[in-house]
């Protein structure tokens, strides 16, 4: 019973986190189209989706070229960096630089945690980062302040750092002081990481994809649809093998359970004709044998419900770290439903596997029937 | 209270093969009487008295208790009457193991929805069985007299109309077996019928009447007929 419960809570949760990461990577993509250099769209995955920090760069001219294409209603840009696992960083993130003044994406967001305009050098973390006590954080050699922390989404945005393009370009000439390499050649305040994009209304995500194709070279186009759709796919995948798991254990778990029963009834055959021969009804003998059901199953469901959300809801960041995919916790309500359930789930099957063992305690002649091999 | 055995029959399919375990039984009992049905192990002696008590059902014939047919009733109702008029005593100790003795004899209290408590009656029973000293032991430190006493109090706890004894003194000494019978007599002597089925003759002196059973028919016997005694205070 604790088996089932177990696999059935957590499945449950895992299931559910799981789904609730690619809503929210859904909402948080907001844009139909990014554009990033040739080769780089398995960068972008691994920002958004692993939380992997990673750096490109695209001429900035280019968001201008694609502002004029036809089909574009609207386009922001951003500037990624990353920090290292080095004395000169507390932790290693994705910077991700926005821009205010066209942003459609990050200050919707940031606005939920952050009522003010973000100044240069504040910084807004994601929810897996943690500032000091002084609510700042040192990035190549530098402090720098913390506005705000955003809630969780359960994607790779989790750990990544966002400000607007000044301080990024401040962290950007703190990284070239630190003495860092890979970004020597790039001159920031001409480059741009990626471009995002929202199509006009009466154009889809294909035409306007050929002709950004058409009018601008040495570009990916990524429509997001497409990555959260292959990201949904495989999720998708997954789930529907926990539920199918989690459906054949329950069945396995009630025809095992269900001979168990029977067995057990067998050894107890003295002790049932003794009651019968005493004035106990076979109802009154089914409600003893019911009763204990529930209480074995009780006992085993709410410990196996207990450290099914124990284990997953306290591993929760290492589980979607694991996974690799959007991953995040539902609501508590959310939760308590789906412990709830898998209690009453895992309760029921006691009773479900002691059907036939009730049907045949209940016939009249049952008791003298089974003494005859005494 | 009446106990009215007419015609009955009772027929047992094993496989293929058809076993008829009683064959057209008719007997009475009444509150105070003593009777004893004698026979070979399989002449159908337990059958009977598991008719009887409602735990089967006769294929043919009728069962009446107090002019009410036990067939009749519902498996819950005839469990009602089993457990308020009659003490049913069953084949071999008959004791739960893992309660105490004192539990074991307040059980068939706690079958049926009922009003009161047994623990008065329990103590009663406790000290006319002399087996006071018990009341917290498990069956399996308790001697085959001791357990076949505190089963004797246990059918008793619910003040039947008739006791039901299958094999009572089986596995008992004799000094035992004399313990058993002259309680029968007593609780007869008190209004409680009697109907006890054995295969130990020595006991039969003792009974108002004996039926012999033998092949599933019960035919009834002349106490003169019976060798080894003659009254009842020479049983046991």
């Amino acid at each position: 019973m604790t088996i089932v419960a177990f696999v059935l809570v957590a499945g449950s949760l895992l299931s559910s986190s799981m789904k609730n990461g690619l809503n929210s990577t859904k909402q948080r993509l907001g844009a139909d189209l990014m554009v990033v250099p040739v080769g780089y769209d398995e960068g972008v995955e691994g920002i958004l989706l692993k939380g992997e920090p990673s750096y490109f760069y695209l001429d900035s001219s280019i968001a201008e070229e694609i502002g004029n294409v036809e089909g574009v209603q609207t386009y922001t840009t951003q500037f990624f960096l990353t920090s290292l696992n080095q004395d000169c960083c507390d932790i290693p993130v994705q910077f991700i630089g926005y821009d205010p003044d066209t942003d459609f994406l990050i200050k919707p967001w940031i606005s939920e945690v952050y009522s003010d305009d973000l100044k240069d050098g504040e910084l807004i973390i994601g929810s897996d980062i943690v500032a000091d006590d002084n609510q700042q954080l040192k990035f190549f050699n530098e402090k720098y302040h913390v506005a705000a922390r955003l809630a969780e989404t359960g994607t790779g945005l989790d750990q990544a750092v966002y400000g607007n393009m000044n301080t990024l370009m401040h962290l950007f000439q703190a990284a070239k002081k630190a003495g860092l390499a890979f970004i020597d050649n790039i001159d920031p305040q001409q480059s741009v990481s990626c471009i995002l994009i929202r199509i006009r209304d009466g154009y889809s995500a294909e035409e306007v994809t050929h002709n950004i194709r058409a009018s601008v070279n040495g570009v990916q186009v990524i429509k997001t649809k497409n990555m959260i759709t292959t990201t949904a796919e495989n999720l998708g995948g997954f789930i529907s093998f926990i539920y199918v798991f989690a459906a054949l254990f329950v069945l396995v778990a009630i025809f095992m359970l269900s001979i168990v029963f029977s067995v057990m009834a067998n050894e107890r055959k003295r002790e049932f004709a003794i009651l019968r021969a005493l004035g106990a009804s076979g109802k009154k003998i089914s409600k003893i044998v019911l009763t204990e059901t529930l209480i074995l199953s009780g006992a085993g469901a709410a410990l196996g419900t207990i450290l099914a959300g124990g284990i997953i809801l306290s591993f929760n960041t290492y589980i979607g770290d694991r996974l690799g995919l959007p991953y995040l916790q539902p609501a508590p309500w959310i939760i308590a439903i789906f412990m709830g359930g898998g209690f009453l789930i895992t309760v029921a099957i006691g009773p479900i596997a002691m059907i036939h063992t009730i049907a045949r305690l209940n016939k009249r002649e049952v008791y003298i029937t089974l003494r005859e091999g005494e | 209270m009446k106990l009215e055995v007419d015609g009955v029959g009772k027929l047992f399919q094993r496989g293929k093969k058809e076993i008829q375990a009683v064959k057209n039984v008719s007997l009475t009992v009444s509150e105070g009487e003593f009777v004893s049905i004698i026979g070979h192990s399989g002449s159908g002696k337990s059958t009977l008295l598991n008719l009887i008590s409602g735990q089967l059902l006769p294929t043919t014939g009728k069962i009446l208790w107090n002019g009410e047919s036990i067939v009749k009733k519902r498996d819950y109702e005839a469990a009602f009457l089993r457990n308020t008029l009659i003490g049913h005593i069953p084949q071999g100790m008959g004791l739960l193991s893992n309660l105490t003795v004192f539990d074991n004899l307040q059980l068939p209290f706690y079958l049926s929805k009922r009003e009161g408590n047994p623990t008065e009656r329990a103590y009663e029973l406790l000290r006319r069985l002399g087996i006071e000293n018990l009341k917290d032991s498990y069956p399996n430190s308790l001697s085959g007299g001791e357990m076949r006493r505190v089963s004797i109090a246990r059918a008793l706890i619910n003040k039947p109309k008739i006791l039901l004894a299958d094999e009572p003194t089986s596995d008992l000494d004799p000094e035992n077996t004399g313990i058993i019978i002259r309680l029968f007599q007593e609780i007869s002597r008190e209004g409680t019928g009697v109907l006890m089925v054995t295969h130990d003759l020595s006991t039969i002196g003792a009974a108002d009447r004996v039926y012999q059973m033998s092949h599933g028919e019960l035919v009834l016997k002349c106490k003169e007929n019976i060798t080894y005694f003659h009254d009842k205070e020479d049983a046991g």
